[in-house]
């Protein structure tokens, strides 16, 4: 079950089975968490406190292309296509933005989430829950607190024991 | 989607009212005289502002000595829960603190009423912990917390802090 506020705010994800996976927690955000699974530090590129961190080599200047460097520092290539389908060999982020949020003529970047190897998408939102939901696209939107539009997804060669992992749920998913 | 866009309706009043409309939310406040509206604040992302207009109206303020400290209490909080609802889900802090409301709580509320202002910030920070820092140092130009590693310790020692320099406000 998710919040109330959640479904309201994000009205689609109800229908798309997104499950609440984690307590809120103001220590972490989506960066952190698809990029490194932490749940200690908050990614911020200007940090203003100890736990705010922000990856060397990274511009500090909000831009979007600074938010999809993190990824592709980590492996991550750009799509030319917007496929968010599960692919058995390859893991994906779904980089959300929205244009003029801050009152200038450009994309602003809004929101990461990440492709499970079970094949389903895990995202944390802001300083609220983590959670699990079937497609990227029940948080992009306009409506509610959605996150503007998939901008881009990026995607990386799955490392061996993430193949043994998608082969294990690929085994479950039978039964 | 929220636009981060804050639009002036109406006349923001050097003392007595400020409305403003944000996305589809109208917001009248009303303040006494001495919570006088200041745009000064010295915050590094102010630049993505600089398309807001804010000006003060030619009204007298006829609410402002309406308002005491109950009421400021009352202000605080509806605006704390507003900011909180409206950007909960928001994934970097710099869109949080850009947020309208939190620089009505910054700028118009609070700069000119640090001593009011920090115990109900302190106050909402240990009952619903959130991004109130940047708050607190830009009110009382202090950062008691700069060396804390985690947030609840900052959250002590701000406590603390407030306590030994509150008569200094």
């Amino acid at each position: 079950m998710l919040p109330i506020h959640l479904e309201k705010g994000f009205p689609k994800l109800r229908l798309d089975g997104a499950k609440k996976t984690s307590e809120a927690s103001i220590k972490y955000n989506c960066i952190a968490w698809s990029a490194t699974r932490t749940k200690k530090n908050w990614f911020e590129p200007k940090p203003t406190a100890a736990w705010e961190i922000w990856p060397n080599g990274i511009p500090d200047d909000y831009s979007l292309d600074s938010f999809i460097l993190i990824f592709e520092k980590r492996g991550y290539k750009r799509c030319t296509e917007k496929d968010t389908s599960f692919e058995f060999f390859y893991k994906k982020v779904a980089i959300y933005a929205a244009f003029g949020i801050y009152g200038q003529p450009q994309w602003e970047f809004t929101h990461v989430s990440d492709q499970l190897h079970s094949g389903a998408w895990t995202s944390k939102l802001g300083k609220d829950i983590d959670i699990q939901h079937n497609t990227p696209h029940s948080l992009a939107g306009d409506v509610g607190d959605e996150y503007g539009t998939i901008f881009k997804i990026l995607k990386r060669r799955c490392w061996p024991w993430e193949l043994l992992a998608r082969v294990f749920f690929k085994i479950k998913s039978h039964f | 989607m929220r636009q981060d866009v804050l639009k002036v309706t109406g006349a923001a009043m050097v003392a007595g009212a400020v409305h403003f409309s944000y996305g589809k939310e109208l917001y009248d406040w009303k303040c006494g005289p001495q919570y006088r509206w200041t745009t000064d604040v010295d915050i590094n992302w102010k630049e993505k502002w600089k398309d807001c207009e804010i000006r003060p109206s030619q009204q007298s303020s006829e609410a402002a000595a309406r308002v005491n400290d109950a009421e400021l209490e009352i202000i605080f909080k509806g605006l704390a829960k507003n900011w909180q609802e409206a950007t909960g889900s928001y994934s970097l802090n710099m869109r949080r603190y850009a947020h309208p409301t939190y620089q009505v709580l910054m700028a118009a509320l609070g700069k000119e009423n640090v001593r009011d202002i920090v115990p109900l910030i302190l106050r909402e920070l240990q009952e619903r912990p959130d991004v109130w820092f940047e708050a607190l140092k830009v009110l009382t130009k202090a950062n008691p917390a700069q060396d804390c590693k985690a947030f609840d310790e900052a959250v002590a020692v701000w406590v603390r802090w407030w306590e030994q320099e509150k008569n200094n406000y």
